[in-house]
């Protein structure tokens, strides 16, 4: 006798598949976010001792990090930092993705796919990569130098590089995102605006924007994060004086074996970011999204 | 004194190698409600996108009020156009996707409130103006849509298609209500469609559109009973078509159509032998029963059996299988004589009732 998907709808009942297929994902929650997100605030009320973790419950560690200057400078360094990549992001990424969903054709997803296309490599090899292209010994540079010019300078180990190489790893993220977006918007939209009277950057700002304003805080939130948290880029283009709070945060489970500072850290990181988050998503307003749930 | 509003001349547009619109001219008077009635992919509806400005034309001229608009791109025109798919800003309230050409117009707050209250009440919207689009019915949306054409008073109205996606009953309302807005406005209505009873129920001149062309234009009246090409006997109205090579026979002309005569009214240059197509609008066509003496002016006869009836309410259409061999469909009050499936009865017409043009060289 055969098991069809009828034999298994009687035996399990409406309740049973319903738990069977949520079950996968709540186990990925529980296990991959809830779990470590839980292990790091409780080692932050830790302590560490010679690479150990003790629990010793005390908040030592939250009082280092909100009174001594330093971790405030490299917190602050790290959140403008994000800042100003993530908008830097948004304005490189709008024509691009506009361009690839207006124009794009049958080569849209080539396109896309190529402005991923560096995350094949891995980070290391992509970081390095950029370093060769704006480093004292790179092409830009190097090319300059061979025409009898300046280098530029402020390319050079300088936190703007860390910026540009930060902005460099995390645009496909907001590309793809406005794209995704732009993909279920109805550009005749902006043939009704225009007939209304709407010049283009009008249609744009009244219709297009609003539109696609959810897919672009997935944008934004998509490279704020991790660009608040990046730790290897500084460290490879920004030179001495560039340390952020991400690579400060590394070196505790590292050189240093502060993991419970760390964790600390971690969890700051965690409380900063889920702050943005938040503070974004109040920006949206569903109805007012064109989000109807709808095709349309 | 001269009351043109659209004026189009010699307005070309090609794609790639598809001449969308080919050399139309047009002129439009102010209270005209003005059809443009063609088959899916006649061109209509590129026409209307360059009288919106959405198209601009490979060659030719488009005049608004007597201005050269041409160049000019859409936000410039100062028309409205509603569609077919309605197109409401889906993250707009109702009241602000009517007000939204007012306000790129830069329209004063009391304007705007004043012109709001009048258009939702000319469409009967009232009390709607907070809804989203998505929380409106089809019929709704379609009138919203037509509001926010209507709202800023343009120079004239284009409309793509607008009901082709309401039901049938809703439809049939719709179309008394846009020709009331169209005469309580007194602005032309450019009104695209492919549905020849939304064109014959509302406008005062149609425009059928083929291969990019006019084949004609004309009074609604004139274009069904005096159709002036082929093409358009074949497309208004409900016809039968009888076909075979022109003979002359007394003086008369004939089609012998499947080895039968039907005599038909000469078409101009065309010879004997060549071969003719020859149209007659089913209501033009009347059952007589055998023997009985048919209206006046039965031109033709022709013998056969009633093979089906469809009732359509006050009238019927009875489907003849003729002693020839094809098939006429004859509409009739549903009441005449009391016929069933399988009588023998003869179909006959006058030769005014039709129209008879050179076949289409194959």
């Amino acid at each position: 006798m055969a098991y069809g998907p009828s034999t298994l709808r009687r035996r399990l009942g409406p309740e049973g598949r319903f738990l069977l297929m949520a079950v996968p994902g709540a186990l990925f929650i529980v296990v991959f976010l809830l779990g470590p997100i839980v292990s790091i605030i409780v080692f932050s009320f830790w302590r560490t001792e010679v690479f150990n973790l003790i629990p010793d419950w005390n908040i030592d560690n939250y009082v280092i990090l909100f009174t001594e200057s330093t971790y405030i400078e490299f917190l602050k360094r790290s959140f403008v930092t994000a800042v100003l990549v993530s908008l830097a992001c948004l304005i490189y990424s709008w024509p691009v993705a506009y361009f690839i969903a207006k124009h794009g054709d049958r080569y849209r997803l080539l396109l896309v796919l190529a402005l991923a296309a560096p995350f094949f490599t891995g980070i290391i090899l992509r970081i390095a990569g950029i370093q060769g292209v704006m480093g004292p010994v790179g092409i830009v540079n190097l090319a300059l130098m061979n025409f009898g010019m300046q280098p530029i300078e402020f390319i050079m180990y300088t936190q703007t590089a860390t910026g540009i190489g930060i902005a460099y790893l995390f645009v496909p993220f907001m590309v793809t995102a406005i794209y995704l977006s732009l993909l279920n918007f109805d550009f005749e939209l902006l043939e009704v605006a225009k007939i209304n009277g709407a010049r283009p950057w009008r249609a744009f700002i009244e219709i297009t924007w609003p539109l696609n304003w959810i897919g672009t805080v997935i944008g934004l939130v998509l490279v704020f994060v991790p660009s608040m948290a990046e730790s290897i880029t500084p460290r490879f283009l920004g030179g001495p004086n560039a340390a952020s709070f991400g690579s400060v945060l590394s070196l505790q489970f590292g050189e240093t074996g502060t993991w419970a500072l760390g964790s600390a850290m971690g969890v700051v990181l965690f409380a900063v970011s889920s702050i943005v988050i938040f503070a974004m998503w109040r920006t949206v307003n569903l109805q007012r999204s064109g989000f109807t749930g709808k095709g349309s | 004194m001269s009351e043109l509003v659209l004026e189009l001349q010699n307005v070309t547009k090609r794609f790639g190698t598809v001449t969308a619109v080919d050399r139309i001219s047009l002129a439009v008077t102010r209270r005209e409600f003005f059809a443009l009635l063609g088959p899916s992919g006649s061109g209509k509806t590129t026409m209307l996108r360059i009288i919106a400005g959405l198209e601009v034309p490979d060659e030719g001229k488009v005049l608004i009020n007597g201005r050269d608009v041409t160049a000019l791109p859409p936000y410039a025109r100062g028309v409205g156009m509603v569609f077919q798919n309605f197109l409401l800003f889906p993250h707009k309230t109702v009241a602000e996707n009517v007000i939204f050409p007012l306000r790129m117009q830069g329209a004063s707050k009391a304007d705007q409130a004043e012109r709001l209250k009048w258009a939702l009440e000319l469409l009967r919207l009232d009390g709607l103006g907070d809804r989203y689009p998505h929380q409106l019915s089809g019929g709704q949306q379609q009138r919203v849509a037509l509001a926010r054409g209507l709202i800023s008073r343009p120079a004239l109205l284009l409309l793509d298609e607008p009901l082709a996606n309401l039901d049938r009953e809703l439809r049939k309302e719709m179309e008394v209500e846009v020709r009331r807005y169209q005469v309580e406005l007194g602005i032309p209505f450019i009104y695209v469609t492919h549905n020849q009873e939304e064109a014959l129920t509302m406008s005062d001149r149609i425009a059928v559109m083929n291969h990019g062309r006019f084949e004609q234009v004309a009074p609604k009246l004139e274009v069904y009973t005096h159709p002036e090409t082929r093409f358009v006997a074949g497309f208004v109205g409900h016809s039968n078509r009888m076909s075979g090579p022109l003979v002359s026979a007394g003086g008369n002309a004939h089609v012998s159509w499947n080895g039968t005569p039907i005599q038909v009214r000469r078409p101009d240059g065309v010879a004997d032998g060549a071969e003719v197509d020859c149209f007659v609008k089913c209501e033009k066509m009347h059952l007589a029963r055998p023997g009985e003496a048919g209206p006046a002016e039965a031109h033709n006869r022709i013998a056969g059996i009633l093979r089906d009836i469809i009732f359509k309410g006050s009238t019927a259409d009875y489907l003849i299988a003729l002693d020839n061999g094809a098939e006429l469909m004859v509409s009739e009050t549903s009441e005449i004589m009391s016929l069933e499936r399988g009588q023998r009865v003869d179909v006959v017409w006058p030769v005014s009732g039709s129209a008879s043009f050179a076949a289409k060289k194959a």
